[in-house]
């Protein structure tokens, strides 16, 4: 979870404390090119294709972080 | 980078411009014309309490922490034109009172000084500031910038950082966090030119074009250039349009606002329904050239990408933005909100390869569709969108008498841009046409806006509403 939030943090200065439970958009204040620019530099890291993730449900940051496990467990297989 | 002496004989080091420079320097020289369009001129006016002294201390302190207020520029054998950092900004800041003028004297002469400049803008400073105190008891700085150091989002991060720094004077909130280093930021796109991800970025671009049929012009004139140039050409298959922008770049801006009410109803859905704000505006507007051109189900426009990501892009300066197409294919039957996530998947997809050169994606493109010339083209005009950068103010009774004025240079390298923003007393939408008034589209723009206004309050209203509903209900 802190590599995530350290990539984020590398994106926003939001007011309070990033948690799993942040909301990417409306706590973190990532935007639409943030987000993508996010995944996309936390997706080499985990080393998965950014297509391989089902955006549509992530709206926090630990949901984030499970969508990176599923797709890289993905890949191990 | 070079060592380059300038005229008075200091020695400064240099650096190649960067893609987006020389975009913009390339359409300047090629389609703009004049040098009015390398200028942006914005104002930031408030009514109530104001602190002439402390706003001089204020900007004074932001103009010290922006980097590219001191970029200066100067021809180059090897590389065209080259940048540098200037030791000073070479900014006196006037106090200028426009108070006992009519609201139009006053904005006329700030138009005026956002024309003023020249083709010859080497090796000296190029941005204003200045205080001002405008009729109606308004108060507040006026800024010129240079295109080729700032773009949209940069000017109104400079009037952001002063405004907080103002507020941190006057009421003792929190003084504002560094800006960031433009060198650093620029070395970082200049590294890119030679980098594994701009090969596999050409790599992206040339697959994606190679293996897409080719896309359709489509007008936002009721008098369809496409049919036309059909006819004279004898080509009735023709998908292009032949447009060359290079003649007659004067250019005016049609405004319209959208009311606070209405704009949050927009908000609120994007909210509810997870979906982007700028993504329903590119929808609305390729719902409006669908229904100027039979209800048309593949629609591409050119789009803004300002690509601020990282705190060093957002909060560096310079001009970062790149244009590329947005090419959707929405079927009738698809709800308003599955398009909207259509438009976003097109967007986020482009958003992944954005770093790559303009004109080169647009040669790659155009040697996939077999058409030679820059000139042909299948997108007929520009989208940006900006999104509200918080201004603070001292009081929020002050914030609700705040404006934030964007003064046309009144010429334009491209027929038709479309600029949305949000005040800054409100946060209502503005749509701003800029058109080139050779095209004389004034009265099929009126009618366009309120079709795509229109489609983007029936889909709010109703994001299950399908296209196809929707196109029917602004049929022309």
């Amino acid at each position: 979870m802190e590599n995530i939030i350290d990539v984020i943090l590398n994106y926003v200065e939001p007011d309070e404390e990033i948690t799993g439970s942040s909301l990417l958009k409306q706590d973190c204040g990532l935007t639409s090119f943030d987000t993508t620019c996010v995944i996309g530099e936390l997706c080499d890291s985990y080393g998965v294709d950014p297509s391989a993730l089902d955006l549509r449900k992530v709206k926090t940051v630990k949901d984030l972080q499970q969508a990176l496990e599923t797709a890289a467990a993905a890949v191990a297989e | 980078m070079i060592e380059l002496k300038l005229p008075n004989g200091e020695q400064v080091t240099a650096y190649p411009l960067t893609q987006a420079q020389r975009f913009m320097y390339f359409v300047f020289n090629g389609y703009g014309k004049n040098p009015a369009v390398l200028n942006i001129g914005t104002g930031c006016y408030w009514q109530g309490t104001f602190d002439a002294q402390t706003l001089r201390e204020a900007l004074e302190e932001a103009i010290a922490r922006c980097d590219t207020i001191r970029l200066q520029f100067m021809p180059d054998k090897q590389f065209g034109l080259v940048q540098y950092l200037a030791p000073d900004a070479g900014i006196e800041i006037e106090e200028i009172d426009h108070s006992g003028m009519t609201e139009e004297e006053s904005f006329a002469i700030l138009k005026e000084w956002t024309k003023e400049g020249s083709a010859n803008f080497f090796g000296r400073p190029l941005n204003i500031v200045r205080i001002m105190h405008l009729p109606g008891g308004y108060n507040g700085f006026y800024c010129k910038f240079h295109h080729l150091a700032f773009d949209g989002y940069a000017a109104k991060m400079f009037i952001a950082d002063a405004m907080a720094i103002y507020v941190s004077k006057r009421t003792g909130a929190p003084y504002p966090k560094p800006m960031k280093p433009y060198l650093e930021a620029m070395a970082q796109e200049l590294a890119y030119l030679d980098s594994d991800r701009r090969k596999a970025d050409r790599a992206y671009w040339m697959q994606r074009f190679s293996t897409q049929s080719e896309p359709i012009f489509n007008d936002y004139l009721l008098d369809n250039r496409l049919t036309k140039q059909r006819e004279e050409s004898g080509d009735p298959d023709r998908r292009y349009l032949m447009l060359f922008e290079g003649e007659h770049p004067e250019s005016r801006t049609l405004h319209y606002d959208v009311s606070a009410e209405d704009t949050q109803k927009v908000l609120d859905m994007c909210e509810k329904n997870g979906l982007s704000v700028p993504c329903v505006l590119m929808l609305g507007l390729r719902t409006a050239l669908s229904a100027f051109n039979g209800n048309q189900e593949d629609v591409s426009i050119k789009f803004m990408i300002n690509r601020r990501g990282t705190l060093l892009e957002k909060k560096s300066g310079g001009n970062r933005w790149h244009f590329y197409s947005l090419r959707t294919v929405v079927p009738p039957e698809l709800s308003f909100a599955d398009a909207v996530r259509a438009v976003e998947d097109e967007q986020n997809e482009t958003f992944r390869h954005c770093a790559f050169d303009t004109l080169e994606m647009y040669h790659i493109k155009h040697m996939a569709m077999h058409i030679e010339h820059i000139e042909q083209t299948y997108d007929s005009l520009t989208f940006s969108y900006h999104a509200p950068q918080a201004v603070p103010f001292e009081t929020e009774e002050i914030a609700k008498t705040a404006k934030g004025i964007w003064y046309n240079n009144d010429y334009s390298a491209q027929n038709l841009y479309l600029t949305v923003k949000h005040r800054l007393n409100d946060n209502g939408f503005e749509f701003i046409f800029e058109y080139r008034i050779s095209e004389n589209p004034l009265h099929d723009l009126e009618i366009f806006y309120d079709k795509m206004i229109t489609a983007i309050m029936l889909g709010t209203e109703n994001p299950d509403m399908t296209v196809g509903e929707i196109l029917d209900k602004i049929a022309l």
